[in-house]
């Protein structure tokens, strides 16, 4: 059942992108949403589908799904000026957050952490054991998974070979095949993935807690399109159905039990400004 | 329309050539579709791997060119890229919106199917790639894929595929189905196996050097079982030939007796056919031994090589009350103790069965005899005979002798009482005679002493002669007889008046009908019969009394007209005890000796009425008299009698 549900719902986000590329903005709340592909094709579409559902269900806008290949692909759809919202966190460098996207919610879940994980029997221990070795990171744009773990091996003058698996899910299976020593990561989908797939991690860092990723929306959307979206979003914990969606999607990426979207005025991300405050420039 | 079961070809060689086939073409159509997807995916992989490449190669240039505004540098870029490539278009886009584009030529190479084409347009993603440098984005470098393009190359390969298996598999086929038929299409030469199988033991086929091992262990296994299968064969025939001599030839060749002609002994449906007969034989052996038994007023049973009891005939049931089912597996001891205890056996009357058998000579000529109270009294005669055969080592024969052991002690009761009768006046005439001659008598003495030998003579004669009247009626049965038609009544009416009665008597009061009665019979014999009775009425009624002879015409028991002849007298009569036993040999009511007679004449009559088809009748009360009825089958008038007689027997047989 969830393998039906899994493919009809990534055929619905296949298509999309298809009818609405180049799109403007619209009237009558028919959106492009752009979340960060976290999980492979297949699996970020089961889990977003249901939740686009329940907003259009809830609000009468229609949020139609588009997914890059990679976790890349979202900056450019917003570059591009062809989505209108996203679930990333991107966009805090200066330089975009002149594109004027606003947060408005935020996933509440654990607080998370950039890590670098080797597999839990790899005799790799230290960081200094990196020195030299291939290291997998989801892509350039994995602020959490790439920007700050590769800082931070920056920072401690290990020097390593840097490779990029296109998600984290891509990542992870060129770490457990062998073709990468150790993965820059986001903690809340090594968790998901041992959850998942069983797989067992050893994590030689982890960086100060940070905020999961956000809901924003591009300057153009009306507000009363964001305001509907944002009062289904962060109503679902209240409504039956809602939680039910909750239940289903958070089960399927390993998720806590209670996550739910809380608002968001974007100052919870100040980590994220302050990083690339610091960042050496080739991250910025 | 439901399909049939699937049908081999019936050709060993055909058959292993579709296998083949069918498992060949199985293999390799397995093997392209998987071959198929593995360059499906691989092209996939691939095809996005050269765009990223792509990408990466062309990101310094295109940022190069986005940093300083310089987009016909960009566009000269995306045309060099997606020159002869997979490509559709290449795009740069900026942040204001701004689109540089190039698009490819139009496609050249192998047109694909629409399906291909979609299956991999669904799977294939634009790569995007944004243009970054030094923490400021610049815009978005985007390739689109040509999914026709790939889906035309892909096609191309999986025709040449195609191609390249349909070859390999035609070459396939041909090179197995040539050493197939080459190995496995000589099978026939088995046929060789059966045929010197035929010729006997001796012969052994030989086995191709080209023969396949797996076929030479078959052809050796065959030649070990023909081996086999003519020595059980032999076996069989010793078996039958000692079942049904005669009829199993010797020789391996041989034909059996009776067969039609090229029926072969040796062959297994031949034997499989005399057992068979040899089973029905046995089984209808069996029926007429059952038969036999069954039938035979005789009882058998026979016992195993363990003296116990394996077979009971029905006769001997009969005679015993002893039912097979309590006698089977019954050991010969206790079998003999059951007889003696159910059949009443005096003690020491039977012997033991191992005496019987341990003591042929002394019962050589002798018979035993045991008499047996239950179920009836009977007399019978006990043998046993011992054989040499496992399954009946001895049997035990029973016959019913007890008629003929009354028939013996009746003929010697006969002969004593004969002799007895005979004795009495001999015995008077002997001491007459001896009286005569040891003193001189007077001569009236003397004529007394004749008087009486004479007298006693004349009861001797009398009895002899009716002695032997009564041994050559029994003896011939009636076949002496002097049949005639003769009219009862006149035959009575001449008896009577030609009657002596005794002195002081009445002549017998005659009542005839008015009509003969005609009846068959010998004409002396009847009167003897008839006078015998009258006689007696005379002799049992000494005091007097009238003596009455009535002639009339009776219904009979199955509605035919019978004649019947009474006699009646008003004698001594006699008690039923008495009654019941008139007609036996010298038996005679009168016990004081008064009344003379040889105790024979009632027995002659009944003797001639009963051979004459008649029925003898008798009524009598002690004290008051007799009465004698003597019935004859009515016979039809003779020819040439008078129209009026036969009109009168015609009524009187109505």
């Amino acid at each position: 059942m969830n393998r039906l549900f899994t493919r009809r719902h990534c055929l619905l986000a296949l298509a999309a992108p298809a009818a609405a590329l180049n799109e403007p903005a619209r009237a009558g709340g028919n959106y492009q949403f752009s979340p960060v592909n976290q999980y492979g094709i297949q699996t970020t579409a089961a889990y977003w589908n249901p939740i686009m559902e329940y907003v259009h269900e809830k609000s009468g806008v229609r949020l139609n799904l588009k997914i890059g290949r990679t976790s890349a692909d979202t900056t450019a759809f917003v570059l591009a000026r062809e989505v209108d919202f996203v679930f990333s966190n991107h966009l805090f460098s200066p330089d975009r957050e002149q594109l004027g996207w606003k947060p408005f919610g935020r996933r509440l879940t654990a607080a998370l952490h950039g890590q670098i994980v080797v597999p839990e029997d790899s005799p790799i221990t230290d960081l200094t054991q990196l020195a030299g070795k291939d290291v997998v990171f989801p892509g350039p744009e994995a602020t959490i998974a790439y920007k700050f773990t590769y800082a931070h091996l920056l920072s401690r003058s290990i020097d390593v070979k840097v490779h990029f698996g296109g998600n984290m899910d891509g990542a992870f299976a060129q770490l457990f095949s062998g073709r990468a020593a150790a993965a820059g990561a986001n903690s809340q989908l090594v968790e998901g993935y041992t959850k998942r797939e069983g797989k067992k991690f050893r994590v030689l860092w982890s960086s100060p807690a940070l905020h999961d990723l956000a809901l924003m929306h591009s300057a153009k959307v009306p507000d009363a399109d964001v305001k509907a979206v944002t009062r289904a979003l962060l109503g679902m914990n209240q409504d039956a159905r809602g939680r039910e969606v909750l239940q289903q999607t958070g089960k399927l990426v390993g998720l806590p039990a209670d996550w739910r979207f809380v608002a968001s005025d974007g100052s919870e991300y100040s980590a994220y400004r302050d990083f690339y405050r610091t960042a050496p420039a080739q991250l910025r | 329309m439901p399909l049939g079961p699937l049908r081999w070809p019936r050709s060993l060689v055909w058959r292993v050539f579709a296998l083949y086939s069918l498992a060949l073409f199985g293999f390799v159509l397995a093997g392209l579709v998987l071959f198929f997807h593995h360059q499906f995916t691989v092209e996939l992989d691939d095809t996005h791997a050269r765009a990223e490449g792509l990408v990466a190669v062309m990101s310094p240039a295109i940022s190069d060119s986005a940093v300083i505004g310089d987009y016909d540098t960009i566009r000269r870029t995306l045309d060099r890229a997606i020159r002869h490539s997979d490509f559709a278009s290449a795009a740069f886009i900026d942040r204001r919106g701004a689109v540089v584009r190039a698009d490819a030529s139009a496609q050249t190479g192998p047109e694909a199917p629409a399906w291909l084409t979609q299956l991999l347009a669904d799977r294939l993603y634009q790569t995007n790639q944004t243009i970054s440098v030094g923490g400021r984005d610049y815009g978005v470098l985007r390739l689109q894929f040509a999914p026709e393009r790939i889906a035309g190359a892909l096609w191309q390969q999986g025709r040449i595929a195609l191609l390249l298996v349909l070859l390999a598999l035609a070459g396939g086929l041909i090179a197995i189905h040539v050493p197939l038929r080459r190995w496995l299409g000589h099978l026939d030469r088995l046929q060789a196996f059966d045929g010197t199988a035929d010729q006997g033991p001796q012969t052994t086929p030989s086995t191709p050097d080209d023969t396949p091992l797996e076929l030479r262990g078959a052809f050796e296994a065959l030649n070990r079982a023909a081996r086999k299968r003519e020595a059980a064969l032999t076996a069989l025939r010793g078996v039958l030939e000692g079942l049904m001599p005669g009829v199993v030839p010797s020789g391996p060749k041989g034909h059996a007796a009776g067969e039609t002609g090229g029926e072969r002994l040796d062959d297994i449906e031949a034997i499989s056919h005399l057992i068979s007969q040899l089973t029905l034989r046995l089984q209808e052996r069996g029926a007429q031994l059952n038969a036999i038994f069954a039938l035979s007023p005789d009882g058998f049973v026979s016992f195993d090589a363990a003296h116990c009891v394996n077979y009971v005939s029905p006769s001997f049931t009969r005679l015993t009350g002893l039912a097979d089912a309590e006698l089977i597996g019954v050991h010969e001891q206790a079998f003999t103790r059951l007889l003696c205890e159910h059949g009443g056996v005096r003690a020491g009357q039977l012997p033991s069965l191992a005496a019987l058998r341990d003591q042929p000579a002394q019962r050589e000529g002798s018979r035993l005899l045991v008499d047996l109270e239950r179920p009836r009294r009977r007399v019978v005669e006990v043998a046993l005979r011992t054989g040499e055969s496992t399954a009946v080592s001895q049997v035990l024969h029973l016959r019913d002798v007890t008629h003929e052991t009354e028939l013996d002690q009746m003929k010697s009761e006969f002969l004593s009482t004969a002799a007895h009768e005979l004795r009495t006046p001999m015995t008077s005439i002997f001491g007459f005679i001896e009286l005569m001659l040891q003193r001189p008598l007077s001569a009236e003495r003397q004529r007394e002493v004749i008087v009486t030998v004479h007298r006693h003579s004349r009861l001797m004669i009398a009895i002899i002669n009716e002695l032997l009247d009564l041994a050559r009626i029994e003896a011939r049965r009636g076949k002496d007889f002097e049949i005639e038609t003769l009219d009862l009544g006149e035959l009575v009416g001449e008896l009577v008046r030609d009657m002596s009665v005794p002195e002081g008597r009445a002549a017998p009061h005659l009542e005839l009908p008015a009509a003969p009665l005609w009846v068959a019979a010998d004409r002396n014999k009847l009167r003897q019969a008839i006078g015998n009775v009258l006689g007696n009425a005379y002799k049992y009624s000494p005091q007097g009394g009238p003596v009455a002879v009535r002639l009339q015409r009776l219904p009979g028991t199955d509605d035919s007209p019978r004649a019947g002849v009474t006699v009646i007298d008003s004698g001594i009569g006699m008690t039923p005890e008495q009654l019941v036993r008139v007609g036996e040999r010298f038996y005679r009511a009168d016990t004081s000796g008064n009344i003379p007679g040889t105790g024979l004449g009632m027995t002659i009559v009944k003797e001639i009425v009963e051979l004459h088809g008649g029925q003898l009748q008798l009524s009598s009360t002690a004290g008051t008299g007799t009465e004698v009825l003597m019935q004859l089958p009515l016979a039809p008038a003779p020819a040439g009698t008078t129209a009026a007689t036969a009109a009168a027997v015609m009524a009187l047989s109505d």
